[in-house]
């Protein structure tokens, strides 16, 4: 009590306002909280202080109990050994020391979190860009399909037409082919009809100066060839100088025309009796008929025939006219074609 | 008699060198009684500082890696100086300095890195609205 009144005084002394029992109250308080202090109340570290509000900033942050928990449990430990060597009484150097190496501890779990953070984004983007990509690459393949398709469409149609064409073809080829045989076959039946018209325009002038050597003529009942009463003597039936001749030409007209039937008709005048006139008409038809057939005339295509004084075509009352009218006819049977004889 | 004596000499000799041993056992403990240099901390703080110093991390934390660079010198100075405290001290903190330059260069690296990406994504997401719009 004593000590702290000696020392007050000189405050008291410059301060003279104060009353001295406050002064001494003053001092007493002042003792104690040191006294206090000094026992119960360590003074601050100021690294650590530092270290713990780092760690409780640190630790109010999700990132980093999120991403880095690890780091922020080191950081935690080395903040509790830092407590710890401040509680015991350590050196503020070593007290110090270890808050640093906590607020560092601290600063790690930090930028570990953000670099966890980080690769997150980037996997995260990289996802984004692959799925768009793959968004990209469909979108592509779809529209390549759908132009496949719609080419493909457009080729199956081309080839429908391009066959549809090819047939087209196909049957005016076949159409032209047969109207090219047609027309070929027409050109030979032309050619053919132009030949046989030909033969038998050769053959019709060959037959008509043929038959107007034998002085033919065309009538109703067919060709007719008249041989004259030269042929024979009056009343005989047997053939003269010149008949054989004529015969002959005859022969040859029936060779060149083998189909050719013909009747040979023997007529007389009206001299003599009439059944006599008839005997004597078929004595001379049958004699060129023998005629003939020696000549080599097939008999199957003649026929003889008597009429006797029938038919006369000429007068019987004056000479000429009854030497016209003995003869022998011979009458081919009418054929076609032999319209075109004049 | 001479028999005796012959005995008793080997026993004091005896005597003396366990003294000899013991003191010198003493002494040598009392050696052991100054803190150790702290080689094994030393070790691990000289690693951690070569793995953190990177041409990446030189450009990303520069002053992290010439902190821990820094502490890692004062450790082997205290080292040389014979003070094993110090030595342990900044062999621990240039550890975790290292630790931690190594740390910020990677966080740097990777936030970059995510912009880049996210960049790319944003660009193919335009290319990508370009094109169906046409």
């Amino acid at each position: 009590m004593n000590k702290t009144l000696q020392t007050q005084s000189p405050t008291s002394r410059r301060q003279p306002g104060f009353p001295r029992h406050a002064i001494s109250l003053l001092v007493a308080i002042g003792a104690l909280s040191t006294l206090g202090a000094c026992s119960t109340v360590p003074e601050r570290n100021v690294a650590l202080d530092q270290a713990q509000s780092r760690y409780n900033a640190a630790q109010a942050q999700t990132q980093v109990t999120a991403l880095a928990p690890e780091e922020l449990k080191r950081a935690s430990e080395a903040l509790r050994v830092a407590e710890q060597a401040k509680a015991s009484g350590e050196s503020p150097a070593t007290v110090d020391h270890l808050a640093y190496l906590a607020s560092q501890r601290v600063g790690i779990a930090q930028d570990t979190a953000a670099s966890r953070a980080s690769e997150a984004v980037i996997a995260g983007a990289a996802a984004e860009r692959d799925r768009m990509r793959l968004a990209l690459r469909t979108q592509e393949a779809e529209t390549a399909q759908r132009q496949l398709a719609s080419s493909q469409q457009a080729n199956a149609s081309t080839t429908q037409q391009l066959a549809n064409a090819q047939m087209a073809n196909a049957n005016a080829n076949q159409q032209l082919d047969r109207s090219r045989q047609a027309t070929a076959s027409a050109n030979q039946q032309l050619a053919n009809s132009q030949e046989s018209n030909a033969i038998q325009q050769a053959q019709l002038g060959q037959l008509q100066s043929q038959l107007r050597e034998l002085n033919a003529r065309k009538t109703d009942r067919g060709i007719v060839v008249t041989l004259g009463d030269v042929l024979f003597a009056s009343g005989q039936s047997k053939l003269q100088g010149d008949s054989v001749r004529t015969m002959g030409k005859l022969a040859d007209f029936f060779k060149r025309y083998p189909q050719r039937t013909a009747t040979i008709e023997g007529y007389t005048d009206s001299v003599g009796g009439e059944s006599s006139n008839q005997a004597l008409s078929e004595r001379r038809a049958q004699a060129v008929m023998a005629a003939l057939v020696s000549q080599g005339v097939p008999a199957a295509s003649l026929r003889s025939e008597g009429y006797g004084e029938a038919r006369p075509v000429g007068s019987n009352d004056s000479a000429d006219g009854r030497r016209s009218n003995r003869r022998v006819e011979v009458v081919f049977a009418a054929e076609a074609g032999d319209a075109m004889l004049k | 008699m001479t028999h005796e004596k012959k005995t008793y000499r080997p026993l004091a000799v005896t005597t003396l060198t366990t003294l000899a041993v013991t003191s010198a056992l003493l002494l040598t403990l009392g050696g052991c009684a100054t803190p150790p240099m702290p080689t094994a901390q030393l070790a691990v703080a000289e690693a951690a500082v070569q793995r953190a110093n990177t041409s990446s991390t030189q450009e990303a934390a520069p002053a992290e890696l010439a902190t821990a660079v820094g502490k890692l010198a004062r450790a082997r100075a205290a080292v040389t100086a014979g003070d094993a405290p110090l030595a342990r001290r900044m062999a621990d903190e240039a550890t975790v300095d290292a630790q931690l330059a190594e740390q910020r260069a990677a966080a740097a690296r990777a936030g970059l890195a995510a912009r880049e990406s996210e960049n790319a994504a944003r660009v193919l997401r335009e290319e990508i609205n370009r094109k169906t719009v046409r």
